[in-house]
């Protein structure tokens, strides 16, 4: 290099990167005059653009060219209300009304801590097992929590200590997914059943055919931005396993406060990441190359590839393998090979071993299915850079050592 | 055209992402005169850079397509919506709109740019320009082409590090997100601007 200075590795040096970032900076810069003759006619309001209507804007409505006919009134008028009654009954507007849905659980994306637990419990009162009860605001280190009023054993200390293992399981995430991580979110506000009555009645129906565990204690609501506690969790020392459960919790709440609006990342894309970054990469890959070498085995893998892919929520995935269990008795034992399959997904497409297009391809699908983008199977796979679902698969198992 | 810190906002409202942009939207939306030209002198650097590489480095129509932003936001300025985020997000949208317009056109028989659309598609996604490439191989040029082909967060990346000489500390606080982090899309950077120079983008 002619500066003289050290290259960097890869044969790029410094200055020479700078000058040409420096010319880059210089050619990206609008002329003098054409800045000051657009200044002028943006100022003076006199700027038309040169299409007209805004890009995405539907195309103006045009109406039907209908023949005029001179039809007497006497026929017109009785034939035109027979029509209007006849659409009018067949519209449904007549039959009885569908019940009010409930309202949409969950506070809307808002800025500040006390907002975000503000609305929470606004949203909270929609549940009857979570309202009418008062609740204590807290912010600690910085986490908004929202607390039964007469929950005595809200120690600071013990909020502070689960606040730790969520902010380490974000922090896992912001290091693994930046790009993600970048994302606008709110704060996510951790709320505390008032008794593990109130907690598995807004819990079990969500995994519902597969039964609550009676360990799990923390659930994100699929609702951005709420993370919901059973009350054992700020027992002293915590339930058996506490940790696990909130960390795998924490970063679902993670990853959905940075949703799009309703958008909501596929199935297996959503438990890759939570277990993936809850457990850590090494002992995952062990899991799940054990979880899948044993099931091919055994010939009792329930799920193709496209299965996996198209999962739509838990509830559907749980029936599917209760559909295929092996006993009958045992209708749900297969759940984890799911787990297995999307963590070992995840895993896969996050490692750069062999480079990053592959992290960057999953980084990208990851940002539109977090924006509202819905791909199927095959569209998933070929957006990954595999040329369908079985490729993908099959990339995934020698990445294992299947 | 990077977003700000959410404002407080009463609860259950959404917060304005910038509330003294949005007054200065509002006032230039009922005609102030001031308040565009600051609007302007905010962002026309931003837009045009952003146009400038996605155009193939065409000042030309880089400046057509910059002119037809703020065309645009002078038009449609009442609907911009402050809780959806800053006036810059807002110019960007507007920016992407525009120069996939440009590109249908560049390709529509007949249009004024299709007599030599290369250099336009060239910073488009799929677009290629093999001569051009083939002459930009060697020297600055060729370097100048790579980082103006990288992602803008990779470009962005690499002037704050080399050019501005922000310390990775820096960069971390900028970004929010840690020092890790940083180092590792420098490298992924650095390698992605060795792979557009023809190289196998390892290191």
């Amino acid at each position: 290099m002619s500066d003289g200075r050290e290259p960097e590795r890869d044969g790029i040096g410094e200055e020479e990167l700078a000058r040409a970032l420096r010319r880059a900076a210089a050619e990206a810069r609008p002329r003098g005059e054409f800045r000051d003759a657009l200044r002028e006619r943006f100022a003076d309001g006199t700027l038309a653009p040169s299409t007209p209507g805004t890009p995405g804007e539907p195309p103006p409505v045009r109406a039907l060219r209908v023949p005029r006919q001179n039809i007497p009134r006497w026929v017109a008028y009785p034939a035109a209300a027979a029509i209007l009654a006849a659409a009018f009954a067949l519209s449904g507007a007549l039959e009885p009304r569908a019940p009010v849905e409930p309202p949409v659980p969950f506070p809307e994306k808002v800025g500040a801590a006390e907002s975000a637990m503000a609305a929470a419990e606004r949203r909270a009162a929609a549940f009857p097992a979570l309202a009418g009860r008062p609740w204590q605001h807290r912010v600690v280190d910085g986490r908004p929590w929202l607390l039964p009023s007469e929950a005595a054993f809200a120690e600071g200390k013990e909020l502070r200590n689960l606040g730790s293992f969520m902010a380490a399981a974000e922090k896992g995430l912001e290091k693994a997914l930046p790009e993600i991580a970048a994302r606008p979110a709110p704060p996510v506000v951790t709320m505390v059943a008032g008794d593990r009555a109130a907690f598995e009645a807004l819990v079990a129906p969500q995994f519902a055919p597969y039964p609550l565990g009676d360990y799990t204690i923390a659930f994100a609501v699929p609702e951005p931005g709420v993370l919901l506690l059973s009350p054992e969790a700020l027992a002293p020392g915590g339930p058996p396993c506490e940790q696990i459960y909130i960390d795998h919790a924490a970063v679902h709440a993670w990853l959905l406060a940075r949703c799009r609006g309703k958008a909501r990342p596929p199935l297996w894309a959503d438990k890759g990441i939570a277990g993936a970054a809850a457990q850590g990469g090494p002992a995952t890959r062990s899991w799940c190359r054990q979880v899948l070498g044993d099931s091919r085995s055994h010939g009792i893998d329930p799920f193709s590839p496209d299965e996996v892919l198209a999962a739509a929520d838990f509830g559907s995935m749980a029936r599917l393998v209760g559909s295929r269990a092996p006993r009958a008795e045992e209708p749900y034992s297969l759940v984890p090979v799911f787990y297995a399959h999307a963590e070992s997904l995840v895993l896969f497409l996050t490692d750069e071993e062999d480079g990053t297009a592959r992290r960057d391809a999953f980084v990208r699908w990851l940002q539109a299915a977090l924006d509202g983008t819905v791909t199927d199977a095959a569209a998933t796979a070929r957006a990954l850079g595999f040329a369908d679902p079985a490729a993908l698969f099959a990339a995934r198992d020698r990445w294992l050592g299947l | 055209m990077e977003g700000r810190e959410s404002a407080e906002a009463p609860a259950g409202e959404v917060p304005v992402v910038n509330p003294e942009e949005a007054a200065i939207v509002r006032a230039a939306s009922r005609g102030d005169r001031d308040a565009r030209a600051r609007l302007f002198d905010r962002y026309l650097d931003a837009v045009y850079e952003f146009v400038f590489y996605r155009v193939g480095r065409r000042p030309d129509v880089a400046e057509e397509v910059t002119q037809e932003v703020f065309a645009r936001a002078l038009a449609h300025m009442d609907r911009y919506d402050p809780t959806r985020g800053d006036f810059g997000q807002w110019l960007g949208g507007i920016s992407r709109n525009a120069i996939r317009d440009l590109a249908r056109r560049a390709r529509a028989p007949g249009s004024a740019l299709a007599s030599d659309p290369t250099p336009v598609l060239g910073g488009l996604p799929g677009g290629r320009d093999p001569a051009a490439e083939a002459a930009a191989r060697d020297g600055e040029e060729a370097l100048l082409r790579a980082l103006s082909a990288l992602p803008e967060r990779y470009r962005d990346l690499l002037r704050w590090k080399y050019l501005e000489e922000q310390s990775v500390r820096d960069i971390a606080r900028r970004r929010q997100t840690t020092e890790k982090a940083v180092e590792g899309m420098l490298g992924r950077a650095r390698a992605a601007l060795r792979e557009g120079l023809g190289g196998d983008g390892s290191e």
